[in-house]
């Protein structure tokens, strides 16, 4: 199967790519999960983003583009003003030749750092300020950061432990948890309600062309859902020009 | 040796040599989610080195990843016993449920039980000599790694290693090839600070093509947005990343287990586990299931009936392929007991039990089937994953009936039952007893308790004895609306049990009732599609969804299918009476007015699609 643009990853940028030149351009997104704008929902960046994740997979449902999810790109080659590309889903290895790639993912050698968050949470909901005026004399804790929310019954913080960018997640998961099982005196009423289902990431550049047509927009180079929607938008517009 | 993997729909087979492979593990877990992990430590335990590969981030499948937190019947035992109690306490002291504490004790005692995690990873090929698996390719971050092993354990749920393997799998139901309904699930945390998990089911989807089921998912999660899943008292936290399919590929297995053997409860002779639950089917088109699910399920009024199934390695052997094991929801068993066997409980120790049989061959150098079984069943018994009380039979078992069943052999005992609300069990009984107790049932239908001549007739339209047949249609007639109270839920309408059985008995007689039913707008403005007249059942329990009209009309659809097969001189007729039936919409719009693709404007769609297709 042949497509004008195959997008990488199902991330806030790709949708503002395709929602654009999906118009003009027949696409093919794939992404190795089955979540969507998972950089911003699924990682618990932003206190209340990820209570967006329907309308996310609503607008992803509707976009003019196929989709692939679940699924690994195993290879990408050039040849002659096209890329082929195979990807794996389910039992099967699929080809595709697309004339453009865009990929919106951030790869390890791209960031410049990376948290795993999880939402924490207290019955009592005043303890939350407490707890950020507290300076915590517990040497793990320098490595954790709080983000309170607003919540009228309740106290919810989202929790961000800073990883090395070799970490996987996994082990990232591993040293979160071990780090709230020691956790200080102070936090003991507090507990995870969720852990993020992928990391907190930065990429260190916002654009560039990788190779001729391969464009690397990785959407979480940007604080908010809405710029790096706009980024994806952006390019779109220029795949069209 | 070949390696063998799919691309573009077809079968690649290239030579290869052992040089292909990085390393060697006695035992080779593929996913490792609710059985896998059992499998991979289990495995670990009985001294087998362990390689588990998994493509989700974290291990524990449906259960974790999924979201699956809870129990649903399966019978307690073995290994999970002391992680889940484990687990429990993590979350008092430190989170909102298990979820995240399972997958963190999971992780850690595979690694305590000698077992490589390799996670991120997808099993994309397989080595084979002849029908022998020798190892596996796995794309993992960026690259191909290839494993050689002893045994190789199919924990994908989907059976996906087996097909690549090109082993054969049976998949959907017989009618119309559709597997259960699949699910959306949503974590919410609620105003009082505790977690809420909500299921919504999704509808049906064509699981085996990506392209469809990428759509599927992303159109059930959407759903979430439907003004009827609104909550106004939670916010949610996130919707599961791991999409709730219930039932996918079952692999053809050297013995199959059947919904016949099930209900007939047969034993056998090495047992590995015991799977437990009632056919918790979830889809509403009971019309579309098979006969003998039917005769139970709709005829009987038996939904929530519970049976016992003793698995064996049999069971869990693709057929003609060695050193290949399945573990997990798609083992050897048909679409109707996949219904019942796949209950987390269960799946765990069929993993549990599948390293057992791994880690032994591996250890003797044989195949699984050549390990003595008596040294298998000390291992399990040991571990409490094997157990004689675990041979139940069947139950009625939850918090409306609770108690042992027995198939009746008394007629007077068949008598006293006939004349109840809940006559399921004598029903069955009459089925299962056949011509010996018809002269009975004849002799009852004549007396005057009508509660006892109707059931009468159902028992007989189950044996199918001509003799029930104007009590049938009568009720027909008569849109009885009667509800039998046998289960906690499902209970099945008098009228849609009686046309369920004219259409099994070919009745000419009752197609212009059918024809009624089916074609004159005037039948949905009938008082009992509308009306609540039987409190203990739970009218329209799904919200917006017509529960009576649905399975009446689907019901009278299938029947009259189920007649024009019997009759060739009606078969235009039933053409005639079938198209004008299902030339609109109408039929989906009386029962719900969700919109297209959710489950409950599929359950009526599956129905026309099928209809359209049979004419
Ligand atoms: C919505 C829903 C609600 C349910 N509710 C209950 C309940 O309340 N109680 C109950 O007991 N049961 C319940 N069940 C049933 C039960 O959860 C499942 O049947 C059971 O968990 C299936 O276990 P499994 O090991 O077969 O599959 P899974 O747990 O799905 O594991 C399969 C694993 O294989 C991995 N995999 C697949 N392909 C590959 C590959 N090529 N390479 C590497 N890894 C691969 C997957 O990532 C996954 O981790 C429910 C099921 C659903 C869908």
């Amino acid at each position: 199967m042949e497509y004008d643009l195959l997008i990488i990853g199902t991330t806030v940028a790709a949708l503002g790519l395709a929602e654009t030149a999906g118009k003009d351009l027949k696409i093919l997104i794939a992404d190795q999960t089955e979540m969507v704008a998972y950089e911003y929902v699924n990682s618990f960046k932003l206190p209340s983003v990820y209570s967006e994740s329907a309308a996310y997979y609503k607008r992803f449902h509707d976009l003019n583009a196929d989709i692939l999810l679940n699924c690994e790109i195993t290879n990408i080659s050039y040849n002659r003003g096209s890329y082929l590309i195979e990807i794996f889903s389910g039992t099967e290895y699929r080809t595709f030749e697309a004339k453009r790639i865009a990929d919106t993912r951030s790869k390890e050698e791209n960031i410049t750092a990376k948290s795993l968050n999880c939402l924490i949470i207290n019955k009592n909901k005043d303890e939350a300020v407490e707890i950020l005026s507290d300076k915590f004399n517990h040497d793990a804790f320098k490595e954790v950061t709080f983000i309170p929310e607003t919540d009228e019954n309740l106290g919810i913080m989202i929790m961000k432990v800073s990883c090395p960018l070799e970490m996987s997640l996994p082990e990232a998961r591993h040293k979160l948890i071990e780090l709230w099982l020691k956790r200080p005196e102070r936090l003991r009423k507090w507990k995870i309600a969720a852990i993020g289902q992928c990391f907190d990431t930065k990429a260190k550049f916002p654009y560039c062309e990788k190779n001729e047509n391969y464009f690397l927009l990785p959407s979480d180079y940007y604080i908010t859902p809405e710029e790096s929607y706009e980024a994806g938008v952006q390019l779109g517009r220029r795949l069209l020009a | 040796m070949i390696y063998r993997r799919l691309v573009n729909g077809k079968a690649e087979e290239k030579p290869a040599g052992c040089e292909s492979f990085h390393k060697h593990f006695e035992v080779i877990v593929a996913g490792l989610g609710t059985a896998g992990i059992y499998a991979a430590i289990s495995a670990g335990r009985n001294g087998a080195q362990v390689l588990g590969i998994d493509r989700l981030s974290a291990v524990g499948g449906m259960g974790t990843v999924g979201y699956v937190s809870g129990y649903y019947y399966g019978l307690g035992g073995g290994l999970h016993i002391k992680v889940d109690e484990e687990a429990e306490q993590l979350a008092e002291e430190s989170f909102l449920n298990t979820v995240e504490p399972k997958k963190y004790l999971f992780e850690n005692k595979a690694k305590e039980n000698n077992v490589e995690l390799l996670l991120e990873s997808t099993v994309t090929g397989v080595f084979m000599e002849g029908k022998t698996v020798k190892g596996v390719s796995v794309f993992s971050k960026g690259e191909t790694l290839n494993f050689s092993c002893d045994i190789l354990i199919d924990a994908t749920a989907d059976a996906n290693v087996c097909t690549i393997a090109g082993c054969s799998t049976r998949y959907g139901r017989e009618t119309d090839g559709l597997t259960r309904p699949f699910t959306s699930v949503r974590i919410s945390l609620r105003k009082d600070g505790l977690l809420a998990r909500t299921n919504h089911d999704s509808g049906y989807v064509n699981q085996n093509d990506p392209f469809q089921l990428s759509q599927g998912i992303l159109h059930a999660h959407r759903s979430q947005l439907l003004e009827e899943f609104a909550d106004p008292d939670s916010r949610l936290l996130f919707i599961a990343p791991f999409v709730g399919i219930r039932e996918g590929r079952l692999i053809e297995a050297e013995i199959t287990i059947t919904a016949r053997d099930v209900i007939e409860c047969k034993q056998a002779d090495e047992p590995l586990f015991y799977g437990y639950s009632d056919f918790d089917k979830h889809g509403k088109d009971h019309a579309l299931e098979s006969e003998v699910l039917q005769d139970l399920y709709v005829a009987a009024n038996l939904s929530t009936v519970c049976f016992s199934v003793p698995v064996t390695l049999q069971n869990l052997i693709p057929k003609g392929y060695k050193s290949l094991l399945a573990a997990g929801r798609h083992l050897g068993v048909d679409h109707d007991t996949a219904s019942i066997l796949r209950m987390k409980r269960d799946m765990q120790k069929c993993g549990e039990s599948v390293g057992v049989c791994a880690a032994l061959a591996a250890r003797y150098g044989v195949q699984p089937t050549e390990v003595p079984y008596q040294e298998i069943k000390k291992i399990l018994e040991e571990t409490g994953c094997l157990t004689e009380e675990h041979n139940k039979g069947i139950w009625f078992d939850d918090r409306y009936r609770k108690e042992k069943v027995k198939w009746l052999k008394c007629p007077e005992k068949i008598k006293a039952e006939l004349k109840t609300d809940r006559p399921g069990i004598a029903i069955y009984s009459c089925k299962l007893l056949g011509d010996s107790i018809v002269p009975h049932l004849k002799k009852w239908m004549e007396e005057n308790d009508k509660m006892l001549r109707t059931n009468s007739a159902l028992a007989l339209g189950l044996i199918g004895d001509a003799s029930c047949l104007d009590t049938l249609r009568e009720i027909v007639r008569n849109r009885d609306a009667f509800y039998y109270k046998d289960c906690r839920r499902t209970n099945q309408l008098r009228s849609a049990i009686a046309i369920y059985l004219l259409g099994k008995l070919g009745d000419l007689e009752i197609m212009p009732t059918l024809r009624e039913i089916l074609c004159d707008p005037l039948e949905y403005e009938k008082p009992l599609y509308h009306e609540i007249t039987e409190l203990s059942y739970h009218f329209n329990n799904t919200k917006n969804f017509n529960e009576v009209y649905y399975q009446i009309v689907s019901q009278a659809a299938m029947a009259v299918i189920r007649i024009m097969r019997k009759h060739e001189e009606v078969k235009e007729e039933a053409r005639e009476i079938l198209k004008k039936a299902f030339e609109d919409d109408r039929h989906i719009r009386n029962t719900t007015a969700m919109p297209p693709k959710t489950y409950e404007y599929e359950s009526m769609e599956n129905i026309k699609r099928y209809v359209l297709s049979s004419i």
